[in-house]
């Protein structure tokens, strides 16, 4: 077991996530956080749109990669040309429109809700067929 | 003498898989580095999931028990980086990532 670290700075997404009580392991000679990377991104992802301080580029290339969205996807849903998304996610601070913040923090809330959904309707379709695979396995000892 | 590790040729695709289960693990190093060359996890699972193995950039880990291993891309945003990863229990432990044109 590692050692436990009360405040940890994560750093690769591209701005500072402050994570609490993480585990530090070692492995290699390298140091690294004991995390979950799909927990964390999803919990940043909602505290990113829940925020009130401006989406930042590196946010914004966060949420968009992480919901899997293409620049022309985003582009159409928001009315900002993909070359004006592909500028911002370089820049260290946006200064957009409320309006223009407004309707992209809303997108952003509507397809997390969605990818959300989505994978808890893949865990229901998966537990049944965990399930299944085991009454076939049952099956089989019983014969 | 102890013989050196032995390679694993499904790397490239553990690490994609690690992407997908959230165990692709930036060490503390590898989240510094990235900082200061200007590369985010996003490049990085990029990197993974359109480049190619780089086997020549291999090396031992300084215990010399476990491979890392090199993987290239070039990214949709025209960097061109290398990733720097060893396998780590299910999960993938990235070590470093490189800009290439810098």
């Amino acid at each position: 077991m590692g050692k436990k670290v009360e405040n940890y700075v994560f750093k690769a997404f591209g701005f500072d996530v402050v994570l609490h009580n993480v585990e530090i392991n070692e492995a290699h000679g390298e140091a690294y956080p004991n995390i979950n990377m799909n927990d964390l991104k999803l919990k940043t992802a909602k505290e990113i749109i829940k925020s009130k301080s401006s989406i930042t580029g590196k946010k914004l290339k966060f949420l968009r990669t992480f919901l899997g969205l293409s620049f022309n996807e985003l582009s159409n849903e928001i009315n900002v040309p993909a070359s004006t998304l592909r500028s911002w996610e370089s820049k260290k601070s946006l200064e957009l429109k409320v309006s223009v913040e407004r309707t992209m923090r809303m997108f952003f809330f509507r397809e997390l809700k969605r990818k959300e959904d989505k994978e808890i309707e893949m865990m229901i379709v998966s537990t049944d067929k965990y399930e299944k695979d085991n009454e076939d396995e049952l099956l089989d000892i019983a014969l | 003498m102890s013989k050196a590790p032995k390679k694993l040729a499904t790397i490239l695709n553990e690490a994609k898989r690690a992407i997908k289960d959230g165990c692709l693990i930036p060490s503390n190093h590898a989240q510094q580095r990235m900082v200061e060359r200007d590369i985010d996890l996003a490049d990085v699972e990029e990197a993974i999931n359109c480049g190619h193995r780089e086997p020549r950039k291999d090396s031992l880990t300084p215990d010399k028990t476990a491979w890392k291993y090199a993987i290239r891309a070039k990214l949709s945003n025209d960097k061109e980086i290398r990733v720097i990863v060893t396998k780590l229990g299910n999960g993938v432990l990235l070590i470093t990532a490189i800009d290439l044109n810098k």
